[in-house]
């Protein structure tokens, strides 16, 4: 098995460990990974705000990088239905464009979904124990990011995996499905807002139980974590792969 | 209604800062949310009827002018007036000219965010005509000089201490934080105004092209008394509202109030079709439609924006979203808040005028999920920032010119005073361009990250920025951010392909436990659901084959769940025994009766209060106040639906409709051969329209009057009666 890694901008910027984390993984599982160095960013940032034209510039430039892949992977469930979903309806008007976009849409898949959908697996022999934690099982949130779970349809193969991690209690998260409050653009224009809705999230975490907070997006996780730590709360905010990666 | 979506952004500061405020919205949404979640759950087919509802929505838009035209004629035939509104201005001179050419002084209203987006109280005040607002949130917020903040319950923002101190301030009422006696208060004033109002104003969830039928959904009782008691009936109705079928009405019904309060079907329901017929016992004399345009026929020609005209109003969207959740509606700054608000406002504002309310959506879409007519509400918001940041397209040369073109605020198309340049900030602009070009160019990409881990450096401390300059601050102010990496991924993917990937570890690994553990195969994606057939769910569930025992006792289950209670008799002997022990039991003095209500005779009924010290006095011809006066009113009914515990009944000559409606006890009694499984089944019976077109008024009882408008808390009573039983007649049953 071959894979194309999408590694999105922010986890290239701001969370290399993310994606080296997940080259872990897959590697293990024995897919062959590549990682085509003229990739910068999807263009969902512009697409969100409503910036269509320079949206589709940086589109532009990444359907011409990853043309041609037969699978690509990305840690993010955002970036991948920017690209599967948004990409068709952002070339609506130029039906070239839109042809090339149209064929990238069935072959991006986000990592989980990579995992449990195409290799077919659920237990990637991982075990996880927190850093200095005592001996015995982590217990684990997941929190479900918006778009992996509303665009791409995707609630059950995370957990499935992050059930089947050795040393990790899955607990419930209550209202999970429900937004952390990040939204892009929005947690800088409306940070109250942004920010009261993440109080909620925060607290729901809390009432867990949980030690380790998990989601697929790196969105999400720099807001919830950025708000853990401004609140000085002990309490570690990871990338799935990470937790495979059994860091 | 005053235009505030200027001040979004202060407004919902604010909101965020008042904890009153917020465990408000924290109860009201989360109430609605598990409520909604657990009655779709005990509906099978909810994802078809949903397709279903969007089907009807979108098919009845492609041809709107002609459903119009229609319904129209439908309500000429039944001697109902029609007036088409192009604007809100037309629509209120209209209702005004009408009022004072009837010398109406005074006039009710039942909840209509319609009248609120055209000023229609402001209008009437300004004529010297009273309006008053009849549903208990409403009232509420009316004589606090407020505006609603939620579609379903417009006073959750107020405390009942709030509520206390107004009834006491302007009502002159005793002080009492009770709720139960807050709303007997206000049922006894309210009620005082139904019966000297000289006109009833509604709106309406539905308008069936076919027969002329304005449908209105409410709990309270108070929809029914706007539309019975004055002389004078004025439906103002969104011309969206139109639907062309009564058959098509079941898949609205029982998506409507499940996806606004949980309820499987509202409390009341009626199905009104012109002004009281000659024979028939009570109703208005008068009946007006007032279809608005106000701009919708040009949302209509916006191939996206129109999906936001199949919104029914349910709020669903409202209590879903995280934002409406932490600002509540008054932050939206007018009619129609929340994610749907945020769609339609501008462009009955402006978008400019109204350029936040795209912009504040995390676009999580947890609103196109509960949306009963599948709106794609994300999808909507992102091209009104299309249009803020790119322009405002074109409008559509092929409009008449015209129609529908000016808003309330005498704006011509008003969207489109956006400069071709669009709305969005100056800085965001370039800050947009510069990151485009960064993020298309690899090497820009590559030399703009090295600058900026370098730059970043006096700022991190442990990894973290606390602060950031300008135009990143608003992220500091409540969580730390990340500092860019030293080294990103791609300096660090050499080594990993040169370790990993070819090396060691990784091929070790590879003919291990992992590569045994993988399953190779096409990709599972669950199967979908087996659908049925709409409709079909509550028979297949009940199981109709046990026949009509499970039908009554589903019926009894069922009036029981929303608090009525069910009789089972063997007789007219029995049923008369059962009527004078409910009167005796409620102590009553005075009771109203149908004059005719098969199968039980006339005389019959009076018979059974032989003996009793009450007086029994037939319904029609009699005044509403000496009705009033009644405390138990006795109906028959047409049919009852087992699957929601509903009473079915017809105004028709000696039924009159207020008499299931001004006494504080309903009693009806039915021949269990009437009793139908659901809504689908009637409305096959009914569904030829004759019975709709030969009778002004069909109510549909589900329980007694019921609110949650003081604090969420359920109080029975409000406006119809607080009491509901239904005498079943099995005749021959052993």
């Amino acid at each position: 098995m071959r894979a194309t890694l999408f590694i999105t901008c922010l986890v290239d910027q701001f969370f290399p460990e993310v994606g080296e984390a997940m080259v872990g993984v897959l590697s293990r599982l024995g897919v062959e990974l590549e990682f085509p160095e003229e990739q910068t960013c999807c263009g969902q940032p512009a697409f969100n705000g409503g910036f269509r034209r320079e949206a589709a510039r940086v589109a532009r430039h990444f359907i011409s990088v990853f043309e041609g892949k037969e699978c690509i992977v990305a840690p993010s469930g955002s970036c991948t239905s920017m690209v599967k979903h948004f990409y068709p309806e952002l070339f609506r008007d130029q039906p070239r464009w839109r042809e090339r976009a149209e064929a990238l849409s069935s072959r991006i898949h986000e990592f989980s979904e990579f995992l449990v959908r195409v290799l077919g697996v659920e237990d990637v022999g991982a075990r996880y124990a927190l850093p200095g934690g005592a001996a015995g099982s982590t217990r684990v949130a997941y929190h479900d990011s918006c778009h992996l779970l509303r665009e791409l349809g995707i609630s059950e193969e995370p957990r499935r995996l992050i059930r089947s991690v050795q040393g990790v209690e899955l607990v419930d998260l209550s209202r999970s499905p429900a937004c952390c409050g990040f939204g892009g653009i929005f947690s800088v224009k409306y940070p109250h807002i942004s920010g009261a809705i993440l109080q909620e999230k925060i607290e729901a975490i809390r009432e867990s139980g949980a030690e380790v907070v998990v989601a697929n997006d790196m969105g999400c996780l720099m807001h919830i974590a950025g708000g853990l730590s401004r609140q000085g709360i002990p309490l570690k905010a990871m990338h799935l792969a990470e937790l495979l990666n059994g860091a | 209604m005053e235009v505030r979506t200027d001040q979004f952004y202060r407004s919902a500061g604010k909101a965020l800062q008042d904890q009153r405020l917020q465990r408000a919205l924290h109860n009201a949404t989360s109430r609605f949310l598990g409520q909604r979640e657990a009655a779709f759950a005990e509906l099978p087919n909810g994802e078809l009827l949903r397709v279903k509802a969007r089907e009807i929505k979108e098919e009845t838009c492609r041809r709107l002018e002609e459903h119009l035209d229609r319904l129209e004629r439908s309500v000429s035939q039944a001697g109902g007036v029609v007036f088409r509104a192009r604007d809100g201005e037309e629509a209120c001179r209209y209702i005004l000219e009408l009022a004072l050419r009837h010398g109406v002084k005074r006039v009710v209203k039942s909840k209509s965010m319609t009248s609120e987006e055209i000023g229609l109280n402001e209008a009437l005040e300004r004529a010297g005509i009273e309006p008053v607002e009849t549903d208990l949130g409403e009232y509420i917020v009316q004589l606090a000089g407020e505006k609603p903040s939620h579609i379903m319950v417009p006073a959750i923002h107020k405390s009942k201490e709030e509520v206390a101190e107004l009834f006491a301030e302007r009502l002159g009422a005793e002080r009492s934080t009770e709720i139960a006696r807050l709303t007997r208060i206000a049922r006894a004033t309210l009620r005082e105004k139904f019966l000297t109002a000289g006109m009833g104003i509604s709106g309406a969830n539905f308008a069936v092209a076919e027969t002329g039928t304005v449908t209105v959904l409410e709990n309270e009782g108070n929809a029914r008394l706007c539309t019975t008691l004055p002389p004078i009936h004025v439906a103002l109705v969104g011309m969206e509202k139109v639907i062309p079928t009564l058959e098509d009405l079941p898949v609205f019904l029982k998506l409507l109030p499940r996806s606004a309060t949980g309820q499987k079907i509202s409390s009341y329901v009626s199905l009104i079709t012109g002004p009281r017929r000659e024979a028939e016992a009570d109703g208005p004399g008068e009946f007006h439609l007032v279809l608005l345009d106000n701009g919708r026929s040009r949302l209509l020609q916006d191939p996206y924006l129109r999906e936001a005209l199949y919104c029914l109003k349910c709020g669903a969207c409202l209590n879903v979203c995280p934002v409406y959740q932490k600002v509540g509606g008054h932050a939206y700054g007018w009619v129609y808040p929340g994610p749907i608000g945020s769609v339609l406002t501008p462009h009955f504002v402006g978008l400019r005028q109204a350029r936040d309310l795209p912009c504040a959506s995390t676009l999580c879409g947890a609103c196109r999920e509960v949306c009963p007519v599948q709106i794609d509400i994300p999808g909507l918001l992102l091209r009104l920032r299309g249009d803020l940041a790119g322009g405002k397209r074109q409008p559509s040369p092929s409009l008449p010119p015209g129609r529908g073109f000016r808003t309330t605020f005498g704006w011509p198309e008003a969207t489109d005073l956006l400069a071709p340049w669009g709305a969005a900030p100056w800085g965001e602009r370039v800050l947009m361009a510069l990151w485009a070009a960064i993020m298309r160019s690899p090497n820009r990409y590559r030399l703009t990250s090295r600058w900026v881990s370098w730059l970043q450096r006096p700022w991190v401390r442990e990894g973290k920025i606390r602060r950031l300059p300008s135009p990143l601050s608003g992220w500091t102010q409540n969580r730390d951010f990340p500092a860019v990496a030293r080294r990103p991924f791609r300096e660090r993917w050499k080594e990993l392909s040169a370790g990993e990937q070819g090396g060691g570890r990784a091929r070790e690994q590879r003919g291990g436990g992992a590569e045994g553990r993988r399953s190779r195969g096409v990709p599972q994606s669950p199967s979908p659901p087996a659908f049925q057939l709409p409709g079909s769910e509550n028979r297949a569930e009940e199981g109709m084959g046990e026949g009509k025992s499970s039908l009554i006792q589903q019926l009894e289950r069922e009036l029981g769940r929303v608090g009525g209670k069910l009789h089972r008799v063997r007789s007219s002997e029995e049923a008369c025994l059962c009527l004078r022990e409910l009167a005796q039991s409620y102590q009553v003095k005075r009771v109203v009766r149908w004059n005719e209500a098969p199968p039980l005779e006339a005389v019959e009924i009076d018979r059974a209060f032989e003996g009793l010290e009450i007086e029994v006095i037939p319904g029609s011809g009699e005044a509403p106040e000496r009705l009033a006066g009644a405390e138990m009113g006795l109906t028959g009914a047409e049919y009852a639906l087992a699957d929601t515990g509903t009473l079915v009944l017809v105004a028709r000559e000696g039924q009159g409709r207020a008499v299931s409606l001004l006494p504080w006890v309903h009693v009806a009694w039915l021949a269990a051969d009437r009793v139908l499984p659901g809504l689908e089944d009637l409305f096959a019976r009914v569904g030829d329209a004759r019975l709709a077109a030969a009778s002004s008024c069909l109510t549909f009882i589900t329980g007694p009057s019921r609110t949650a408008d003081i604090e969420l808390t359920l109080t029975i009573g409000v406006h119809g009666p607080g009491e509901l039983h239904l005498i079943l007649i099995e005749f021959g049953r052993t």
